[in-house]
């Protein structure tokens, strides 16, 4: 198999350029990361502290009521050691006040979602408390993918990492010594137990990037596919499901009416 | 000739603090050239703004553009919209060229990015043709960024007689290893010394890319020597060597590309 995905060069150095950058001009003192103990939260912390210090970034842990402990103290832990403080929230007596509120909500991945935004309502606002920005760890694949919930953790000020494929994140985190089981760990969205991305995604990572990185370089389907390592139809189906998420990538769609409209040309 | 290199991130939509931080740089520095990046007056992605952000004779920013240049008795190139009165609802992607005399010109952007992230074909008003505009007694060629990827128009200014390349840019992190190879190239094609200055920055997601260099006939880089910018980011610099505007002349009779190509054009 060909095709994987290279980090680009100077990654880093961008990623911290743009965090300085847009923590200046949105005149803020530093951005918040939501901690989830995975690789991305990982790598977006520890850039985000080595661009604009530890005193100008937040931690925080939202865990629900299935997250591991040990793993909790070990992503405490981890903050703790690039000098970023940590604040831990249970997410428990939110998620269950919603669970009971409407108990008519059982798809799990209506649930889900709704832990996910009731997350990210409780980062939105410890950043404002520090007059901070909401720095998410959404990465290229999960973008691509649609893996993400909208307004949940696809809701954030800045996507430091929303370039990267999955496997440049892991090469990143490697050049950057992230510690081994932080990079070790299978990615979850951690929708409930057990659950791992690369099962619900049907494919590895690895297998995912190379097909996502033929679709950007416009390649032929047979061509991604030989590149990838699987039939055809694989290759179809990863696009066709690129194309449907597409709703979460874009601005939200305005009816056009006037000379110029916001999201569509509105250019300023 | 001293120039100066202000690899330098402009604040977008603010044209009076872009100039005034030039005039401050300029204060303390003796150069007889100082070149700044392209749109620096404006900012790049000024979008629909940049009609109202241009540069237009007689108005107050080129006076103060020129008022600097004549108050630091220098050279001044920089990257600024422009509209013209016979030319309404339409502005220019364009490098002027200002004198310590007071006298200003200048060159419109040839070939306007419209791929990617870019979208220049759907804002300004291409040029189509490149003149060399003087410079203290020299003829000298301007182009902007993508200009620098044909090289047609080089060779264009170097068989009207350029014997300088001044090259402006607002160029992604993402190309800077393309510039790198061809600007020097440009250089050895034509015989000709390129200095390139390129912004730093963020807009959106757009990360510009500094990499601003120097290059004598042979395409070699030439000595910068890199000053830290008083309350700059760290990217920021002003870079500062010495230019022979003779070397072309000098040079040429050794390389005679310009006199074949003349006597056997393509």
């Amino acid at each position: 198999m060909t095709g994987e995905p290279r980090l680009p060069p100077h990654a880093a150095e961008t990623i911290h350029q743009f965090l300085r950058a847009h923590v200046r001009a949105a005149g803020a003192k530093g951005v918040l990361v939501g901690l989830s103990g995975g690789i991305d939260s990982a790598v977006v912390v520890r850039l985000a502290r080595d661009a604009l210090g530890a005193e100008r970034v937040w931690g925080a842990l939202v865990p629900d009521a299935a997250f591991p402990p040990a793993l909790l103290e070990e992503t405490e832990r981890y903050a703790r050691d690039l000098g970023v403080p940590t604040r831990l929230v249970p997410l428990a007596p939110l998620a269950d006040a919603a669970a009971r509120l409407l108990p008519e909500v059982t798809d799990r991945v209506a649930a889900g979602n709704l832990k996910v935004r009731l997350r990210f309502a409780v980062l939105y606002a410890l950043a404002r408390e520090h007059g901070a920005l909401v720095a998410g760890a959404g990465n290229k694949s999960e973008l691509l993918l649609g893996y993400v919930t909208k307004y949940g953790d696809g809701g954030v000020d800045l996507l430091p990492i929303g370039d990267l494929y999955k496997t440049d994140v892991r090469a990143l985190a490697a050049e950057l010594g992230i510690p081994e089981p932080i990079r070790a760990r299978p990615p979850t969205a951690g929708f409930w137990e057990g659950q791992t991305d690369e099962e619900e995604l049907g494919a590895t990572y690895d297998v995912l990037d190379r097909v996502l990185l033929g679709l950007e370089e416009l390649r032929p389907p047979e061509e991604v596919a030989a590149r990838a390592g699987v039939p055809v139809d694989r290759v179809a189906s990863i696009a066709s499901r690129v194309l449907r998420e597409r709703h979460k990538r874009v601005p939200v769609p305005i009816p056009k009416l006037r000379l110029r409209t916001v999201g569509l040309d509105w250019r300023d | 000739m001293r120039f100066l290199l202000g690899q330098l991130t402009p604040r977008l939509g603010e044209p009076l603090e872009n100039l005034a931080r030039i005039d401050r740089l300029l204060a303390s520095r003796a150069v007889g050239l100082a070149v700044f990046p392209e749109l620096f007056v404006s900012g790049y992605r000024a979008g629909d703004r940049l009609r109202a952000l241009a540069l237009s004779p007689g108005g107050g920013p080129l006076l103060e553009l020129e008022r600097i240049a004549a108050a630091r008795n220098t050279w001044l190139v920089l990257g600024a919209p422009v509209a013209v009165p016979d030319r309404a609802g339409e502005v220019f992607n364009a490098v002027l060229l200002i004198g310590p005399d007071g006298s200003s010109r200048y060159q419109v952007k040839r070939y306007l990015p419209t791929y990617g992230p870019f979208e220049e074909g759907r804002i300004f008003t291409p040029a189509g043709r490149s003149d060399p505009l003087p410079l203290a007694g020299h003829p000298v060629g301007l182009a902007i960024c993508y200009d620098a990827f044909f090289p047609e128009i080089f060779r264009e200014l170097a068989l009207k007689g350029s014997e300088l390349f001044l090259v402006v840019s607002a160029s992604p992190v993402t190309s800077r290893r393309l510039f790198e190879k061809v600007l020097p190239a440009r250089a050895v094609e034509n015989g000709c010394p390129v200095l390139y200055a390129n912004r730093t920055g963020v807009e959106d997601g757009l990360v510009f890319g500094g990499g601003s260099g120097a290059w004598d006939v042979r395409g070699e880089p030439i000595a910068l020597d890199r000053v830290a910018v008083p309350d700059g980011e760290p990217e920021e610099a002003l870079l500062v060597g010495e230019l022979d505007l003779a070397e072309a002349g000098r040079w040429r009779p050794f390389r005679p590309v310009l006199r074949d190509v003349t006597a056997h054009p393509p």
